[in-house]
């Protein structure tokens, strides 16, 4: 359900893009920045909905105040000079690495039980069918 | 739970919509940015400053785009306005006043020139510059026609108008960027009689060229032509 819902929102997020106007080469970086604190957030959100402690005040909080932050930070540091963004960058990816951890990890462990669940009927019926 | 999982899945949704609408503006917005000629670019510094600026440009653009529509509209109403009589006569005037038409009338002719004779007067010096005609003598002849009164002036058929500079410049005079040499041939239209008793009063300017040692020469004219400014 959350996976339909997340392809669905691409497909109509694609158009809108597609279509919206166009920004400026000078603003780009913020957006960029805000991409991926957004990105961020929605693995966050996935992990969340997985281990059923989601909560939308949270995340929304989460998504607004990442994005913004990020991109007041990457203003100042383009303002003083220092790569900030850069920081902002790597919180976010490592974090949405650590997220994609949980998740695979959650899969793979529903896929492994699903695969032994499925032998272990194998082996009865082979018993059954051994027994008669 | 059933609620609460829906809910979840529209907020995700509604949040990876965003993201990739602004994946694919940012995308839109980089692959414009990447001209032909800043491929070799590497400095990223130069890259953005020179983007910039071709944004600036093209917001200039668009300005000048926008005055031009505006200078469009502006010659309607002037096409409305050219058959009303008052602002007619006004707009004689202040062509008049600019030198955007040509002249006639009385008035007075001056003409200065070097002596290139050593002359020996009362002013007399080693000094030769005084024998000469200087931009500070012409703007003085200038200022004196106009404070007499003179509608327009011209120096060797220049139009002289508010806006025009006499400088020096070297050997020659510079009227307007225009160069001019001697003789000079001041031609005023105005009130004859006062132009010529302002110029020819004792202490003026006439007088003391002709102290000086300059060839000067004024007659009353009945019928001066004066072209326009260029």
């Amino acid at each position: 359900m959350v996976y339909i819902a997340i392809i669905f929102g691409c497909i109509i997020g694609a158009f809108i893009g597609n279509f919206a106007p166009m920004i400026s080469y000078t603003y780009s970086e913020y957006l960029a920045i805000a991409i991926v604190a957004a990105l961020d957030t929605i693995f966050g959100g996935i992990v969340a909905s997985i281990n059923k402690n989601f909560n939308m005040g949270v995340f929304i909080s989460g998504f607004l105040g990442n994005a913004i932050l990020s991109i007041l930070l990457a203003y100042l540091g383009s303002r003083l000079n220092v790569d900030i963004y850069l920081a902002a960058i790597f919180v976010f990816v490592g974090r949405i690495f650590f997220n994609l951890g949980v998740i695979r990890r959650y899969y793979l462990e529903k896929c492994t039980n699903f695969f032994k669940e499925r032998k272990k009927k194998n082996n009865k019926k082979t018993e059954k069918m051994t027994q008669k | 739970m059933e609620k609460k999982s829906k809910k979840i899945a529209i907020s995700l949704g509604i949040l990876s919509m965003l993201v990739t609408s602004g994946i694919i503006m940012q995308y839109r917005a980089i692959k414009a940015a990447n001209l032909d000629g800043l491929i070799l670019l590497t400095d990223t510094n130069l890259k953005k400053s020179i983007l910039q600026w071709n944004e600036k440009y093209e917001d200039s653009n668009k300005k000048l785009k926008n005055t031009d529509e505006k200078l469009d509209e502006l010659r309607k109403n002037v096409a409305d306005m050219q058959q009303d009589e008052n602002i007619q006569k006004n707009i004689e005037k202040y062509k008049e006043i600019l030198g955007m038409t040509d002249v006639n009338g009385q008035g007075v002719v001056v003409s200065v020139a070097d002596n290139n004779e050593n002359f020996q007067n009362s002013f007399s010096s080693i000094n030769t510059s005084n024998y000469l005609v200087h931009d500070g003598n012409l703007v003085a002849i200038v200022n004196e026609l106009k404070a007499a009164g003179a509608e327009a002036i011209s120096i060797n058929d220049k139009r002289i108008t508010n806006f025009t500079a006499i400088t020096c410049a070297g050997n020659v005079i510079q009227v307007n960027g225009e160069k001019v040499g001697s003789p000079f041939i001041v031609k005023a239209i105005g009130p004859k009689d006062l132009l010529y008793g302002e110029l020819t009063k004792n202490g003026g300017t006439l007088y003391k060229l002709k102290k000086y040692g300059v060839i000067t020469e004024i007659n009353k004219s009945d019928n001066i032509e004066i072209s326009k400014n260029l």
